[in-house]
């Protein structure tokens, strides 16, 4: 099928890039390093490992995701590599959601081999292998597919740099979204506060995403939880999808 | 059913400060089935411009475009038409027998004998060496290779060339010129555009040329260019008693004999009178028009 | 029709997204903002994170630490995370004097927490050596909450020391030497407290504390006429009123709050007030106790 054509496509590019290899080596190596810690942590070393195995994981991750995503389809219009697949009979949307779907395979397999090394380095170094780690792991890789959705969003009309900008933005603020929400509830004005919930609500929450510290501490996290959040990265992600599909549709190339 | 129908079309790029440029202005065409034919004009004409409309990567602001009795943008055009974008890029990560079965998969070709029909092209475009090279590693003239094989990945009716023997060698230009004829000998229609004179000559049935954003002229190549009425070139030696001819518009050639160009009518008159005056005539040569003449006089023709 | 497709489709998705969130927003656990601040490993690791933007940093941490100790302060009094929280504040921002002395007072006094608070105080000495107020709020906790004058006196000397150190410092240290009664030297503290500072959190604090050791001051002098009618009369008076009748009061002394009064806890033969019925404090507990050691204010 065309969209497998070109998710592949998209996918063998990426794996290609040497950028690609140098974050994953210097993850690898952040990940091992954590090792290191353990004579100083006293007594504490399964803590430490863990917050910074997820953590690298997590910046990694959206490292990635931001890097190589605002590249991609911007590079394709700037060197006209893209005149060779929209004249032929392939839909513009196939061509967004493969190249979506091409990026998330890469980073999917990047995050695998990512967390089967922090299991390892984990289980060495104390025994733990807690599944709950892969619960804070599938949310932190649900927070790098909206923000992949993001990065090809704004590259269909701008270059990498801002692109990636924009995109950094959104995480940082996304990620202080509860904290708009306290703002908000605080807000006397009811212009201000109504702004201001339009905001929270609008931008994507990425604090949904984040149980890191529960996992570290042994909490539970709820099954309903869970669901809510995978319901919200898909609908969010599917926004952003049809956004760029309707505006890449309409674009000169 | 006409391969290529343009009614009226115009692309206007709207600007937010100053004036809109009027890339395509008004032009109405058609290209005829099995004929190849030559887009002129100079750079910036629009060239590219109409031709990204046809292949439907560009949205007209105005007037429509049949291609192959379908609209423009539809499935099945694209099915059954080739394009070939001026100084093409392919993905460097692959290699060249990759990049044509992307194509393939892209027209939805059935998977069997893939490789046999690939190498065939590879071939066919002198490719049929480097066909697993990286396409970073190939020189421009194999891109443009390249180009013309991913075009013909789906065997089209039409195919749609932007600068197709840009960045040739003459032998490649040889080679690309007698790619082009063939495929009209396969019942192909072939549309392509150029800003190099040369390249039309000899291998196009019509010519259209472009000037900004207007269609000038269309048609066949030797009609357009026996409009101008044809100028003959004279060469004598007056004779001995005369050091100059009476002619007043003769000039003395630094080989020490004479020359004059008259138009076709007065040629009787001035023929006599040199005869009459014991001159002796070494020659009499019409000057056809060069393609480069015609081209240049339409331009300043539209300047003004 | 079509030009419409694409707009409602956002709305209609954004719409969905308004649902999902408020449905994860109720099931979330209360203070799960500051858990995030749990997945660091310490102060040190957000210092690295933050990339040169330590100071904003700690100004959004400080405005959690703040809620979070408003909400527990309502609510169960049990503030577990606070030094952990103060401890990355104050690793982000060494600087901010603020965090050490606001912080160290609550973890005090609030949270009960004495180690964490000199390691904190100690931390901010360190890197601040230069700050008066520091070692000011050492002095008063050591003074005050932990009833060590000695230690006390030292810090308030450490303090009057630094450059741009306010009187206050000096008198308090002169106070401590001073033979006076526990609750006199209380109360001039906190007044200068409630006439310094600017934080409402403070201020509030010590006036209800300047209250509370007048009372306790009132309270104290009118033990004394009580004893002194013993010893004259052979027997307890029922109420004040008898005391002011027999020329041992001058006039019926009024506590700082409009609706409580004194009294006479016949039973147990002691002056007691109405606030102390209602209020129940653990300062207030140490200030009586201290005051049957010392006996009453000479």
């Amino acid at each position: 099928m065309k969209l497998r054509t070109i998710i592949l496509n998209t996918f063998k590019e990426a794996v290609r890039k040497k950028l690609l290899l140098i974050v994953i080596g210097f993850s690898l190596l952040l990940l091992a390093a954590s090792g290191v810690l353990v004579p100083l942590s006293l007594g504490e070393e399964s803590k430490i490992i863990m917050d910074f195995g997820l953590g690298s994981i997590s910046i990694f991750g959206i490292l990635l995701a931001i890097l190589i995503g605002s590249q991609s389809v911007f590079n394709e219009l700037e060197r006209k590599t893209i005149y060779f697949i929209i004249s032929k009979p392939v839909r513009r949307e196939t061509f967004i959601i493969g190249k979506f779907l091409g990026l998330l395979l890469t980073f999917t397999t990047v995050i695998f081999i990512l967390v089967v090394w922090f299991y390892v380095i984990l289980f060495v170094l104390t025994g733990l292998h807690p599944a709950s780690i892969l619960i804070s792991v599938f949310l932190s890789y649900l927070e790098i597919v909206i923000i992949t959705a993001f990065c090809i969003f704004f590259s269909t009309f701008t270059s990498p740099i801002f692109s990636s900008l924009f995109t950094f933005l959104l995480f940082v603020v996304g990620r202080l979204a509860p904290d708009i929400q306290l703002l908000a509830s605080k807000t006397a004005n009811p212009f201000a506060h109504f702004s201001l919930q339009l905001v929270y609500y609008v931008i994507p929450n990425l604090s949904n995403f984040n149980v890191r510290g529960m996992v570290v501490h042994s909490e539970l996290v709820s099954h309903n939880h869970i669901l809510f959040t995978i319901a919200y990265a898909f609908i969010y992600t599917i926004i952003l999808l049809v956004s760029s599909s309707e505006i890449f549709r309409r674009k000169d190339l | 059913m006409r391969p290529i129908k343009i009614e009226k079309l115009t692309k206007i790029y709207p600007k937010f400060f100053g004036n809109s440029t009027k890339a395509i202005d008004n032009v109405t065409m058609s290209v005829e089935q099995g004929e190849i034919f030559g887009f002129l004009g100079p750079n910036g004409a629009g060239k590219t411009t109409l031709l990204k409309m046809l292949a439907g990567l560009l949205y007209p602001t105005s007037g429509q475009i049949w291609i192959l009795g379908q609209t423009m943008h539809s499935f099945s055009a694209k099915q059954s038409m080739g394009f070939l974008s001026e100084n093409p890029s392919f993905y460097n990560h692959l290699s060249g027998f990759e990049l044509l079965d992307f194509a393939s998969a892209l027209f939805g070709m059935p998977a069997e004998k893939k490789t046999k029909r690939i190498n065939a092209l590879l071939q066919k475009v002198g490719l049929g060496e480097s066909g697993n090279i990286r396409i970073s590693d190939y020189s421009k003239g194999m891109i443009q290779r390249l180009g013309i094989a991913q075009a013909l990945v789906n065997n089209p009716e039409l195919l749609i060339l932007d600068e197709p023997l840009s960045g040739l060698d003459p032998i490649g230009r040889k080679e690309f010129k007698e790619i082009i004829l063939s495929l009209k000998e396969e019942g192909k229609t072939v549309f392509f555009s150029t800003h190099i004179l040369a390249d039309v000559e000899r291998i196009c049935d019509r010519v259209g040329i472009l000037h900004k954003g207007k269609l000038l002229r269309i048609g066949e190549l030797n009609i357009l260019l026996s409009e101008r009425q044809r100028s003959i070139s004279l060469s004598f030696k007056p004779s001995e008693h005369r050091k100059t001819p009476s002619l007043p518009d003769a000039k003395l050639t630094a080989e020490g004999y004479w020359n004059i160009t008259v138009n076709g009518e007065k040629l009787q008159k001035v023929v006599a009178s040199l005869l009459k005056d014991g001159a002796h005539i070494i020659s009499i040569i019409p000057e056809t028009v060069s393609l480069e003449d015609f081209f240049v006089s339409e331009i300043e023709k539209n300047e003004t | 029709m079509r030009k419409w497709l694409f707009p409602t489709l956002i709305i209609f998705g954004f719409l969905v997204i308004f649902f999902i969130q408020n449905r994860i927003d109720e099931n979330k656990e209360q203070y799960s903002l500051l858990k995030e601040l749990l997945y660091f490993p310490s102060g040190k690791f957000v210092e690295q994170a933050s990339i040169g933007y330590n100071e904003l940093f700690a100004d959004i941490i400080w405005l959690r630490a703040v809620q979070y100790f408003g909400e527990h302060q309502m609510t169960d009094r049990k503030f577990k995370y606070l030094y952990h929280i103060l401890d990355i504040l104050t690793t982000l921002d060494k600087k901010f004097i603020h965090s050490y002395t606001f912080g160290g007072f609550l973890l005090e006094s609030s949270a009960g927490e004495s180690e964490n608070t000199d390691k904190l105080l100690h931390k901010g000495e360190f890197y601040n050596p230069e700050s008066w107020e520091i070692p000011f709020v050492r002095a008063f906790i050591y003074y005050f909450f932990r009833n060590n004058d000695k230690i006390s006196v030292l810090f308030f000397l450490r303090s009057s020391k630094k450059p741009g150190a306010p009187d206050m410092s000096r008198r308090f240290a002169g106070f401590t030497f001073q033979k006076l009664g526990a609750k006199l030297k209380a109360l001039n503290l906190w007044k200068e407290l409630y006439r310094l500072s600017n934080n409402p959190v403070e201020k509030e604090t010590a006036f209800r504390y300047l209250n509370e050791i007048t009372m306790l001051i009132q309270m104290d002098s009118l033990q004394v006429a009580l004893n002194e009618y013993m010893q004259k009369k052979g027997e307890f008076p029922k109420s004040m009123q008898e005391m002011i009748n027999s020329s041992f009061l001058r006039k019926k002394p009024k506590p700082p709050w409009k609706d409580e009064y004194f009294y006479i806890d016949t039973q147990r033969d002691r002056i007691w007030c109405t606030y102390l019925d209602k209020v129940q404090s653990p300062i207030l507990k140490r200030m009586m106790e201290s005051k049957s050691e010392q006996g009453t204010v000479k």
